[in-house]
């Protein structure tokens, strides 16, 4: 397996441990129930996250996975839906 | 053209770390590291025990330009971003004018644009000189405010506010700091307390970026320049992260936006503007001739952009 697979692999077993633990961790910082989620969940419109909360999840990630996120790339269209945000954190997270 | 004669500032020695202020304000352990981390704040200065006309008179005070010339003062004008500050009767500024020799000056409060209330006292007081009959007549715009209740102190998730104070002496012309742009827009349909207007306070985040782009970009071209042209900004230091996703939206360095104050002094209402200024003029990050924005957006809400030439 080539390195490209390799990290290709990694990132799309992060990705899917990102998927899960906003799951988690959501109720959390939202002080509330959320629905169940799939990648097209919209963060803002569905869940109503806000810049904030939003900042604060991806604080909840980093402590949860013991990652660090690359956090001055983000912008709005990383933050649409669930799997915008899991893609982001995928492709910009280091192990802490 | 409206120019800034001289300025001076004053900030509190007392700093209070804002993990220290955690129970104050009624944040959780990640809250603070929100603030921390994404926001770029450390510290906060307060005043304690200062009035609000104490923290005024430090930074009139220093104003070493002042001395002699209050004649020349026609107008005072309080910058604030909060509608109130001090019970009826009271009158802090009316106080510090008489104290300072100032008693003869016009002497009132520019508010309800929040924290954009700079930029408009700066415009109002230039606005004023144009009509005075007397071409050689001053203005002395005050900033600084009590950080006084919960809401002056903070913006859940968004800001915290410090004490610390301006004085700018403003004249209808001069060599420096001449003002050569000023772009504001009026969002009145965002009033209100957004902590309990969910869908407003959405919709404000949403626009907010572009809002304050258009502004920015406005003073630009109203300047007659390009986004390439300018030096520096300026900004009110509502937090770090806000800057630079605007910074990636408008394509604007944010090695060139000064917010080195923001982990020394927090969010310092209007007077983050004027403070910042001298900061660039300390650390040499102004020649001679550069053009640079000065820039807040005030929660109601006003975005609003100066162009300077130093």
């Amino acid at each position: 397996m080539d390195t490209e697979a390799v990290t290709a692999q990694l990132d799309s077993e992060l990705r899917a441990r990102v998927f899960d633990s906003v799951g988690t961790l959501l109720p959390r910082v939202l002080g509330r129930e959320i629905p169940e989620l799939t990648d097209r969940t919209l963060l803002m419109a569905d869940l109503g996250l806000r810049s904030a909360t939003m900042l604060e999840l991806l604080l909840e990630l980093e402590d949860n996975l013991e990652i660090q996120i690359d956090v001055e790339d983000i912008d709005q269209g990383n933050m649409n839906t669930v799997g915008d945000l899991a893609d982001f954190v995928a492709g910009h997270s280091t192990a802490d | 053209m409206t120019a800034l004669a001289a300025m001076a500032t004053y900030l509190p020695e007392h700093a209070v770390p804002i993990e220290d202020l955690a129970d104050q304000l009624e944040l959780t352990r990640m809250q603070v590291r929100l603030f921390q981390r994404f926001h770029g704040f450390s510290q906060i200065r307060l005043d304690t025990g200062g009035t609000l006309t104490d923290l005024l008179r430090a930074a009139a005070t220093r104003l070493d330009e002042l001395r002699g010339q209050e004649h020349r003062v026609r107008y005072v004008l309080h910058a604030r971003s909060m509608p109130v500050a001090v019970p009826y009767p009271l009158n802090p500024l009316h106080d510090l004018c008489r104290e300072l020799g100032l008693g003869h000056a016009l002497a009132f409060t520019v508010s309800h644009h929040a924290c954009a209330t700079g930029l408009i006292a700066i415009d109002v007081a230039g606005q004023l000189l144009a009509e005075d009959p007397d071409p050689g007549a001053l203005a002395l715009v005050l900033a600084g405010e009590k950080a006084f209740t919960l809401d002056a102190q903070l913006v859940p998730g968004t800001s915290i506010f410090g004490e610390a104070s301006a004085a700018c002496l403003v004249s209808r012309d001069g060599p420096r700091d001449r003002l050569a742009a000023y772009a504001t827009n009026f969002r009145g349909e965002f009033g209100g307390r957004l902590e309990e207007l969910p869908e407003l306070a959405a919709r404000y985040e949403q626009e907010y970026p572009e809002s304050l782009a258009q502004v920015l970009l406005g003073a630009v071209e109203q300047a007659g320049l390009n986004l390439g042209d300018i030096s520096l900004i300026l900004p009110h230091n509502v937090n770090v992260v806000s800057w630079q996703r605007l910074c990636r939206r408008i394509g604007f360095p944010i090695g060139n936006v000064l917010l080195s104050n923001v982990p020394m002094t927090g969010h310092a209402f209007c007077a983050d503007l004027f403070i910042n200024y001298l900061t660039a003029t300390e650390l040499g990050l102004l020649n001679p001739g550069d053009h640079y924005l000065v820039a807040a957006a005030g929660q109601g809400a006003t975005f609003s952009a100066m162009v300077f030439e130093h």
